[in-house]
């Protein structure tokens, strides 16, 4: 049985497998090459393209870790629970556990049968078997650290890995997810009443959580081999190399150049294969453990800057997309049917927009027949908006018109007018006394009014 | 006059909220939805062949996993998913596909308040990415009812913890229909009073508006720009203060 990869996967039609096992057996001007570019030897994370690359993101919360290798993805979240230690004989240490799952969305495989299938428990299970290995066994955690009161409580961590999209070596992206997420985790701190023996737990705001003591990262790789092209170690295999292969070894190896586990499935390897893989896999970790530690110092760095906050400052780089918004109520859409509101509601809340730009749009669709409704509608509003703005001015004209064909003949009518224009025109700021300097002089002198009637002074 | 909450946020105020759709290359659609500290990852595969006694003979079949270990218990995740599965049932044309079988997987990553909302959100913008029939569009938004009394919108863990209750209510909203938006699901953690109930209810209505628009403008720049295009479209923040309050007194409840 290969080792990740069963009959149950993601199908590789026989043309795809031949053609992956000749590249590799090479000809003699060119040597072996394999489907993506990548030399045998070659792990990912070294190129520019997508399916290159490697990307380890912490989340905004301590212990969650998200590593993407191409387009393997796998998260990995810490909780911690105070417990009583299982047994006697560890009594004055906490336990660590690591628990790998594999989602159903990661593989075409995996969604025909589920996350409850035997199948994939039992996969899930051997890798977690192993990362446990290697973090448990080869002592990257200080669980002698995690004791609070020795045979009464210490702390029990389990690290949750999830791989949610399966491109091959999952063994490695789930061992990065893995040290990855115990690095930023934190655990509350507690304090043990001396006389009493009550431990007490303090909360996050109370006391400042505190780290894991990590000594080291182990980190694993996968190699494939094929039976046609024998002595050649493909490293970090996609997810088709690894089900054509016939044999694979994994190894977990720290940048100290310490094995922590080693595995083997398949074809049976030859000794020499396995020592050449685990040289090999020193390099990777050592690479690796330099981007996982990188990663983790900036996450470091921006949570000390994000721990003093005064307001909300989560839109403060946010795009303005509200364009989007347009296109989607765009009336040439055949899919989405409308009811008119929507289409009566968008040139009411876009009045400031120009008109040119509706004209655009609807230049676009008159083709649509769909839209004709709608667009009718639309220019019916603009019309009206239009038409009501020149209504505001025939009066004025007409008012002029007449009084010019009166005034030749009517005498009343030049009365009239006068009066009339005395009436319109209105005060305006100049007519106001005083020279315009000081409020006191603008404002008009109250006339006393005299108890014996007399004419009225200034209007 | 609103308080501001201790991260900084009014009552009625939403975090920022990103979409990274096709998250999961492999999978039939898929999306990462995060709401700050709340991450979801969900992932579609479908339409599937499936076992013989599952299958339906004029419909779908819709599977549902949720897994998120250590931030919720293993009973929670069993009620999550079907709810979810309610939810998905309405939203989904099943009539589509008969004889097949859509497996939705969703995994919460991360959980700071408000996750089985950032649950419905992420599902159906992966629905969305996997071009999946759909009658109309989901989302979910979460309500707190502090010890003070008031309402409080999009909750923190800590505010979901010590609230004396919480409404999380998951709407659809079809545009086909003379009534713009229905209430797929909702669940209530702790008692409240009837009135508080149906306040709640409409107010996160009115935010799911928000939510809406973002999926929106994640299916008009997919449209414009094509599936492979790393998306990140985050929401506007919901009008001005005064906007929701005034939408709220409009809006006849139920």
């Amino acid at each position: 049985m290969r080792p990740f990869s069963t009959d149950t996967d993601t199908l590789v039609s026989m043309n795809n497998r031949e053609f992956i096992v000749a590249a590799l057996q090479g000809d003699e001007d060119s040597g072996p090459f394999r489907i993506d570019g990548r030399a045998p030897g070659e792990v990912r994370g070294g190129g520019d393209t997508f399916e290159n690359q490697i990307e380890i993101s912490f989340g905004p919360l301590d212990g969650v870790c998200v590593v993407r290798l191409g387009h393997t993805l796998a998260c990995a979240t810490t909780t911690g629970q105070l417990e009583r230690p299982a047994s006697a004989g560890a009594s004055a240490e906490g336990s660590l556990r690591v628990d790998v799952e594999f989602s159903s969305g990661a593989c075409t495989g995996f969604a025909r049968d589920g996350r409850a299938s035997r199948e994939t428990r039992q996969r899930s299970r051997d890798l977690g078997m192993l990362l446990e290995r290697g973090l448990k066994d080869g002592r990257a955690v200080d669980v002698e650290s995690l004791c609070v009161l020795a045979g009464k409580r210490t702390w029990a961590i389990t690290c949750s890995v999830t791989i949610l999209a399966h491109d091959g070596n999952l063994a490695g992206v789930a061992s990065l997810a893995a040290c990855g997420s115990l690095m930023t985790y934190r655990r509350p701190e507690c304090s043990v009443d001396p006389n009493s023996g009550i431990v007490t737990v303090h909360s996050v705001d109370a006391r400042e959580a505190i780290a894991l003591n990590m000594h080291h990262f182990p980190i694993a790789s996968t190699y494939c081999f094929f039976d046609e092209a024998p002595g050649l170690a493909v490293a970090d295999p996609t997810l088709e190399e690894e089900i054509t292969a016939d044999g694979s070894v994994v190894c977990v190896v720290n940048s100290l150049e310490e094995v922590c586990a080693v595995s083997t499935s398949g074809n049976g390897v030859s000794g020499e294969d396995v020592k050449q893989c685990v040289s090999a896999s020193v390099n990777t970790a050592m690479k690796w453990t330099e981007v996982l530690k990188a990663a983790a110092a900036d996450f470091e760095a921006a949570r000390l800057a994000n721990k003093v906050r005064t307001h909300y400052d989560g839109y403060k780089d946010a795009p303005d997309d509200d364009h989007l918004l347009d296109l989607f109520y765009k009336p040439g859409r055949d899919d989405i049917e409308f009811v008119d509101d929507d289409a009566e509601e968008t040139p009411q809340s876009d009045s400031a927009e120009d008109e040119d730009s509706d004209d655009d749009e609807r230049g676009e669709d008159i083709d649509n027949e769909a839209a004709i409704d709608d667009d009718a509608v639309v220019t019916e509003r603009v019309s009206t908006k239009k038409t009501k703005k020149k209504t505001s001015e025939p009066p004025k004209d007409e008012s002029d018109e007449e009084t010019r064909f009166r005034e030749d003949d009517d005498i009343d009518a030049l009365f009239d007018k006068a009066e009339k224009k005395k009436k319109k025109k209105l005060a305006s700021w100049d007519d106001l006394p005083g020279d315009g300097e000081s409020l006191a002089d603008a404002v008009k002198p109250r006339k006393k009014l005299k108890k014996t009637s007399t004419k009225s002074g200034k209007k | 006059m609103s308080s501001l909450r201790p991260d900084g946020r009014s009552r009625e105020m939403l975090r920022r909220q990103r979409l990274h759709r096709s998250r999961v290359p492999s999978a039939s659609g898929s999306a990462e939805y995060r709401i700050d500290g709340t991450i979801v990852v969900a992932a579609v595969h479908g339409p599937l062949r499936i076992a013989p006694w599952r299958e339906a003979h004029d419909r779908g079949v819709i599977d549902v996993e949720l897994s998120a270990p250590g931030w919720m218990s293993r009973d929670d995740q069993r009620a999550c998913e079907g709810r979810l599965r309610g939810a998905i049932e309405r939203c989904v044309e099943l009539r589509d596909f008969p004889r097949f079988g859509l497996r939705i997987s969703a995994r919460v990553v991360s959980d700071d308040g408000n996750a089985e909302a950032a649950c419905v959100n992420a599902v159906c913008c992966a629905l969305i990415d996997a071009n999946v029939p759909m009658r109309g569009l989901i989302c979910a938004n979460a309500c707190a009812l502090t010890r003070e009394g008031s309402m409080v919108i999009d909750p923190t863990k800590r505010e979901e913890t010590e609230a004396r209750a919480v409404v999380r209510a998951c709407a659809l909203s079809k545009h086909r229909e003379k009534d713009e938006i229905a209430i797929v699901g909702c669940s209530t953690t702790g008692a409240l009073t009837e009135k508080e109930y149906l306040d709640a209810i409409a107010f996160i209505v009115d935010a799911t508006a928000a939510v809406v628009n973002i999926q929106k403008k994640s299916i008009a720049r997919y449209e414009v720009h094509g599936k492979l295009h790393e998306d990140e479209a985050p929401k506007k923040r919901q009008n001005t203060e005064d906007a929701p309050m005034e939408g709220m007194e409009n809006r006849p409840l139920g």
